[in-house]
């Protein structure tokens, strides 16, 4: 005998996969950024002769949302190795290189390119003044420059006049081991679909404490619905005992929950996400598939992203489920009063 | 004295109001409120927050004679304890649907012989027409004279309460979408409108100071 926690939910990952489609960074999107990430590394790699660049963040990872914005790029100076680091140069000097070269390459190609060091804690801002999705506002680039850390993993990046460390190639290892080797590529599923949650959320989470978290629990090849299930669960255990830590063990802080929520809070939108997936699963696997995908789009909170259903389906659906629900679960209290069966009136 | 009246709580009174004597409330207390928040963060995580605050009342009608004279006129300081949840799901509605329930130490509306504690005011979808909703478009959520296993009661916590609010909204959108005012379809058991013969006793306003 199955019971309704065995079975599949028939309509809601077809509603997800739709949904993560709305979302997904369409090609030539994705092409332009990579075109224009392709542009600095190589100015970079003009620069600081013999260095080695890498790639970070959403496109190197391979979950970058539409609208796409920004890119991430960074470059390992091998002739700063002995002069900067910890007690030795700060990291200004090699951004404004960084940026004076960028600026002299780029300017031909984009007329409105603009870039910033002064006032920019990690890393070199290069607005393109020119957006890669239509409609949007501008399309940027976040440079770090680097150094090799001799003594230990990772490297050293920038932290305003000091440096930090930190293993961001590293992190895209991971990532990319996790897309590729262990789920078949629907790590980066799960996480597109948790990052527009996160968004249309009041963004309680960075993305990659996000990505880090999922390293921790989508291991092997899942569906949409057990990708967020496990996620939700995970997430809400893991900051339950704190802040997340570096996955790579290398950074001293862990991964800072949004500034203006108390991790309670934080707690809080995971625990309500996890109610109404276990809702919407219950729907589905009950034959009621417009009831389940309401409660996902309340969930997500972006009918673009993913629409309520038919108001007439949905409220056929609702009556016919309120006549056949099951009788009132017990109180959540033992030492409750069952809930009352009411009878509304007016005076 | 007579009833009380909320003329306006956003105006500011002209004169002082006066702290009625050895004015504690047990709505206020930490621990009243524990028990009936119980369940609450688990099953609405960050949904529902709660104030506790002042209230001007008035007297409707002139006090005794014996009141006249200390405090004739003069405005009451009465608190009120409020919950908003932020959005119930309500079976049907494709949004969430912010609600307010409101515990009165000096109910201005009448409770119909019931205890503050058991009979709050509920507030949600504002204007929205309804078979069943006080002239103040307060929810009629339960038949003041049914016994006390057909009420929803300070026991019952406000986990339940917002249950029979989710449950209630939902009716009220089924009336409304199968014809409203006067025929539309009421799901489930409610109970004819006005005050039972012979409840008059129990249809004084307010509490007497």
């Amino acid at each position: 005998m199955t019971s309704d926690n065995d079975k599949k939910p028939p309509t809601l990952n077809r509603v997800l996969e739709e949904a993560r489609r709305n979302i997904e960074v369409e090609d030539d999107e994705l092409d332009e950024a990579r075109d224009r990430r392709d542009k600095l590394r190589s100015v970079l790699a003009k620069e600081f002769a013999e260095s080695t660049t890498y790639v970070n963040g959403s496109v190197a990872h391979g979950d970058a949302l539409t609208p796409l914005t920004d890119v991430d790029v960074g470059v390992i100076v091998a002739e700063a190795i002995d002069t900067h680091g910890p007690g030795k140069e700060g990291p200004r000097g090699l951004m404004d290189r960084a940026a004076n070269r960028i600026r002299e390459e780029l300017k031909d190609d984009y007329k409105r390119l603009s870039v910033t060091v002064e006032g920019q804690k990690r890393s070199v801002l290069v607005r393109f003044g020119d957006p890669v999705t239509p409609g949007q506002q501008d399309f940027t680039a976040d440079v770090i420059v680097a150094i090799e850390n001799c003594s230990g993993a990772g490297l050293f990046i920038p932290n305003e006049d000091s440096w930090d460390r930190s293993h961001p190639v590293g992190h895209t290892g991971m990532v990319r081991t996790a897309n590729k080797d262990k789920t078949g590529y629907t790590y980066a599923k799960v996480v597109r679909l948790l990052k527009h949650w996160n968004r249309s959320n009041g963004k309680p989470l960075c993305s990659w404490n996000i990505k880090a978290l999922a390293l921790g629990c989508i291991t092997g090849r899942v569906t949409m619905v057990e990708g967020l299930q496990t996620w939700f669960a995970y997430a809400h255990a893991e900051l339950g005992k704190g802040e997340t830590p570096d996955p790579a063990g290398v950074a001293p802080e862990p991964i800072h929950i949004n500034e203006a929520m108390t991790m309670s809070q934080v707690r809080d939108k995971l625990a309500k996400a996890s109610r109404q997936l276990a809702q919407a699963i219950e729907y589905d696997v009950a034959g009621y598939p417009a009831l389940a995908q309401n409660e996902l789009a309340q969930m997500f909170n972006d009918k673009d992203m993913l629409p309520p259903p038919d108001e007439t389906a949905l409220l056929g659906e609702s009556r016919r489920y309120d006549n056949h629900r099951r009788p009132q679960a017990p109180a959540v209290i033992a030492s409750r009063p069952a809930a009352p069966s009411v009878r509304p009136w007016a005076p | 004295m007579g009833p009380l009246t909320d003329r306006s709580p956003f105006v500011k009174p002209e004169v002082s109001p006066v702290v009625a004597a050895g004015d504690t409330w047990e709505g206020a207390s930490i621990g009243w409120q524990y028990e009936l928040e119980h369940g609450l963060r688990m099953k609405w995580p960050g949904d529902v927050r709660s104030v506790l605050g002042p209230r001007w009342v008035w007297p409707a009608k002139q006090p005794s004679v014996t009141d006249r004279f200390e405090r004739a006129e003069l405005p009451v300081i009465g608190r009120v304890l409020t919950y908003h949840h932020a959005g119930l799901p309500v079976l049907g509605r494709t949004g969430l649907v912010p609600v307010t329930v409101e515990f009165h130490q000096y109910p201005t509306y009448d409770s119909y012989g019931l205890p503050w504690h058991d009979y709050p005011r509920v507030f949600a979808d504002p204007g929205a027409a309804s078979k069943h909703r006080m002239p103040d478009d307060a929810l009629c959520l339960y038949f003041p004279w049914d016994p006390p296993e057909r009420r929803w009661r300070y026991e019952n916590g406000l986990v339940q309460l917002f249950d029979v609010v989710a449950d209630h909204l939902h009716k009220e959108l089924w009336w409304r979408h199968t014809g409203g005012d006067p025929d539309g379809e009421w799901p489930g058991e409610d109970a004819e409108h006005g005050v039972p013969d012979g409840s008059e006793q129990f249809t004084r306003g307010g509490i007497a100071l």
